[in-house]
């Protein structure tokens, strides 16, 4: 297990240093460049003053090595637009994030792993059609389109919900709360019909496997078999595709977070991308990059210590 | 025991209704403020309270001029008022500007405001090419600014300049040299994100990074006091979900400048919509320096072709007026429509295009056998992409192949701003209510300024000059009025129109019909009614 992990962690050093080598070349390569110099007040004499204050005149080559260097001390840089150090901006927006996405995927487990187990114990059924039904809706449905429906129906129309910021006491209070439930939901409901339809289908393959069919004719209570034998198999491949939406959604949801004006990691990606600050796009590819990789890490010794026949050496 | 309970609980009333906050507004007796009001405004990115600083921008700008003065400000009719300065004069050769500065303001750390702070402002960080900011072209004509005792400063140009008073209110706050003299003011933390340090009407409290900003009454502000004790400005990057906070009572004012919104604002009984006239033009350009564009009759052509009644209708609601030029109605006593106009009338533009040497050949316009083809730019931002969709339109009706390419913004600046690689495309300029525009449309502006089309006529900036020498109002009137009919006879842009801006605030809350920026500056005249 040990060498696993080291040989793992090695893996995942080099690919995200690949990773910072990819998107370096490409903000190299896309046009464009920071905002402060590609803006409409800009002459070519105060354009040519902000790339020598940004260093932007020196080669592709020398600036990466130069913030490679730095990152390597632990020092992202400086953001073009905040002024700010690129890890105290990331450190402000990611617990942000984590408290959107955490309680997004909480949702979407707490309703479709459930779902999806009944889909597939009730297999053929109405509740099995309704099930698919819902969830086609629910992969066919844009989170822009149905944040802002939501806004105006519990925001605008029946005012029982804030629609935007996270209610902190600047920003007209309200708590936490109440600024959640809209773009969790949202969030959720976008995410739940991949994982009903996954848990369906994984739970429909381990129910035809022949234990379980043994354990039946053993005599063994239906509820024990779904239970003991069946969900706990299924729950193997189910816990891969929630380790892959928790890294995806740590990565921040920059639609749900922009409709809902909550300040996490997907606005400031978004923004950082729009206004070419390559500092701030270095620092957040690399959080997301370090995130996807340690929950696959995370993912595969989960795998181990819940299912006995996966041996790492 | 009782009674002291009774009278605790009727306090906490009064105070919850706000009540016990309440003051009289002077000048009218019977109305009545919440002198403990909280506002929710907006802003649609985090800011950077030093607005020189070269990634503070319209974010910022608005919270700036709350938090600092300038030298001078902006009246509610955008004329230049005094604001850290009480006065100014100018020399005889109209190089030297001398401004009387205000005695007795502090800043907002209890330290005294004199001319040194003026002279760091724009001496060491405007003027100074180390501290590189984009707000800096507009003060080309000032050479050097200096202190002559403690409060008096002078303005030394090198060339003469009539509406600096009115580019010093222009989103040029002063700052203090104390608090950043030593430290390079861009980068300077401390002061940029946690604690600014100004003169001007409000105080910033609290920032909320990527959330809100929290600005209270400043209690030693030098000029009238502030009716409403806080301002919170809400980071809300769209303005979909601006409309619906306001509609759900979690803002208390926006500034809309879409009027595709306006619908649900406008017949809602909570809200109070106040109409503006922007100093802000669309405009449609071809690039002047490469043919066929050189051709005047061409340009004319594509003028006479836009239909821009109708591009009002669709685009803006119908909330705007036709253009004849760069200085908008807002400007009242500059704004001069007796110019050569191009209305809508495909027949004259055909004409146009027939004398430039184009006959019809199969629909296809033609000239020495080849096409005639634009290469047709648009950048992704505002309603750029369908208003040039329109233009697209009505061009190929007249017979012209347009070809358009569509470019995310920051892409579209370096493609058509700065490398000047385009044939046509559709933009706009916001300029301070003053009538200068020598560097929109002077020769020296045109391969490196905001001369976009690449215009250059020698006329044309004798005239401009003749302006920015003009000091007394009528000289001032004379010298522009030429200048615009100059501009509309030679068409260095296609003008289209001039858009309406919104005010949109509850019925309680009550502030100056004007401009956004104009009735910022005028921040004192703003209250909430209890």
């Amino acid at each position: 297990m040990l060498s696993f992990l080291v040989r793992r962690l090695v893996i995942g050093l080099i690919t995200l240093w690949l990773i910072t080598v990819g998107i370096f070349a490409l903000i190299n390569l896309a046009p464009g460049g920071p905002v402060a110099i590609m803006n409409m007040s800009s002459t070519a004499s105060t354009r040519h003053e902000l790339e020598r204050y940004y260093h932007l005149n020196d080669p592709a080559p020398v600036r990466y090595v130069r913030w490679l260097n730095s990152a390597l001390h632990g020092n992202l840089g400086t953001s073009y637009d905040f002024g700010e150090p690129v890890a105290a901006v990331i450190g402000q927006r990611l617990p942000n994030t984590a408290i959107l996405a955490g309680t997004a995927i909480l949702i979407s487990i707490l309703f479709g792993i459930p779902l999806g187990i009944l889909a597939a114990v009730r297999r053929g059924t109405w509740v099995d059609t309704a099930t698919t039904a819902g969830t086609t809706i629910g992969l066919s449905t844009p989170d822009f389109w149905l944040g802002t429906v939501m806004i105006i129906v519990f925001a605008v129309t029946l005012h029982w919900l804030p629609s935007s910021g996270m209610g902190g006491a600047g920003s007209g209070g309200g708590g936490l709360l109440p600024h959640l439930i809209m773009p969790a939901s949202v969030l959720a409901i976008v995410l739940t019909p991949n994982l009903v339809r996954f848990t369906r289908s994984s739970v429909l393959g381990v129910l035809e496997a022949d234990y379980i069919r043994t354990a039946r004719a053993k005599g063994v209570r239906r509820i024990v078999v779904l239970g003991k034998h069946a969900f706990r198999n299924a729950l193997i491949p189910i816990l891969s595709l929630v380790g892959l939406l928790a890294a995806t959604l740590l990565g921040g949801s920059a639609i749900v977070e922009s409709v809902f004006a909550w300040p996490g990691i997907g606005r400031l990606t978004v923004q950082a991308a729009t206004d070419r600050d390559y500092p701030m796009i270095m620092g957040v590819t690399l959080l997301v990059a370090a995130i996807v990789i340690g929950i696959n890490l995370v993912t595969d010794i989960l795998y181990a210590y819940l299912d006995p026949r996966v041996h790492y050496d | 025991m009782r009674s002291v309970v009774r009278v605790s609980a009727l306090l906490i009333v009064l105070a919850m209704s706000g009540l016990g906050a309440r003051a009289t507004l002077a000048g009218s007796p019977k109305l009545s403020y919440n002198s403990n009001a909280t506002i929710y405004m907006t802003t649609n990115a985090d800011p950077t309270f030093d607005t020189w600083a070269p990634t503070a921008f319209a974010e910022s700008d608005i919270i700036n001029k709350l938090i600092f003065s300038g030298v001078t400000k902006w009246a509610l009719n955008g004329a230049a008022e005094g604001d850290l300065a009480t006065h100014w004069t100018v020399s005889k050769n109209k190089l030297v500007w001398t401004f009387y500065l205000r005695k007795g303001v502090k800043w907002q750390d209890g330290k005294p405001f004199t001319s040194a702070d003026v002279v760091y402002t724009y001496q060491d960080v405007v003027l100074n090419k180390s501290t590189p900011t984009s707000k800096a072209s507009v003060y080309s004509a000032v050479s050097k600014v200096k202190a002559d005792g403690p409060y008096k400063v002078k303005f030394i140009l090198n060339t003469p300049f009539s509406d600096l008073p009115e580019y010093l209110a222009y989103y040029a706050p002063v700052l203090p040299k104390h608090a950043l003299s030593g430290s390079n003011p861009f980068t300077n933390t401390h002061f940029n994100k946690v604690h600014p340090i100004g003169t001007g009407p409000y105080i910033m409290k609290k920032y909320t990074p990527g959330e809100s900003i929290t600005l209270v009454r400043n209690p030693h502000y030098f000029g009238a006091e502030p009716k409403i004790k806080t301002i919170v400005f809400k980071i809300i990057p769209t303005t979909t979900t601006e409309v619906s906070d306001l509609l759900s009572g979690g803002l208390t004012y926006i500034n809309l400048t879409d009027a595709q919104y306006l619908p649900p604002l406008i017949h809602n009984p909570n809200l109070t919509v106040q109409k503006n006239a922007d100093q802000t033009y669309y405009f449609a350009m071809v690039n002047t320096t490469i043919s066929p564009f050189k051709s005047l009759k061409v340009r004319k052509a594509l003028d006479y072709a836009i239909d821009k009644k109708a591009m009002i209708k669709a685009l803006l609601k119908g909330y705007g007026k036709v253009a004849t030029g760069p200085i908008a109605p807002l400007q009242k006593a500059y704004y001069y429509s007796k110019v050569a106009q191009y209305p809508y009338d495909p027949k004259k533009a055909l004409e146009l295009l027939k004398q430039a040497g184009y006959k019809k050949v199969n629909g296809t316009l033609e000239k020495n056998g080849k096409p005639f083809t634009i290469n047709f730019t648009a950048g992704q931002i505002r309603f750029l992409v369908p208003a040039s969709e329109l233009i697209q339109r009505y061009w190929q009706a007249l017979g012209i192949k347009v070809n358009l390419t569509v470019l995310d913004w920051n892409t579209y600046i370096s493609t058509v701003v700065v490398k000047r690689d385009y044939q046509a495309s559709f933009a706009w300029w916001s300029t301070p209510p003053a009538p200068d525009m020598d560097s929109y449309y002077a020769c020296s502006a045109a391969k490196a300024g905001y001369n976009l089309s690449g215009f250059c006529d020698p006329t044309l900036d004798k005239a401009m000059n003749k302006g920015r020498a003009a000091i007394k109002l009528s000289a001032q009137q004379k010298a522009y009025n030429r200048v615009q009919q100059l501009l509309a006879e030679k068409l260095p842009l296609l003008y289209l129109f001039y858009p309406d801006s919104f005010n949109v605030m509850t019925k309680k809350l009550h502030a100056p019909h004007a401009g956004y920026a104009f009735a910022i500056d005028d921040i004192s005249a703003w209250y909430v009614t209890p």
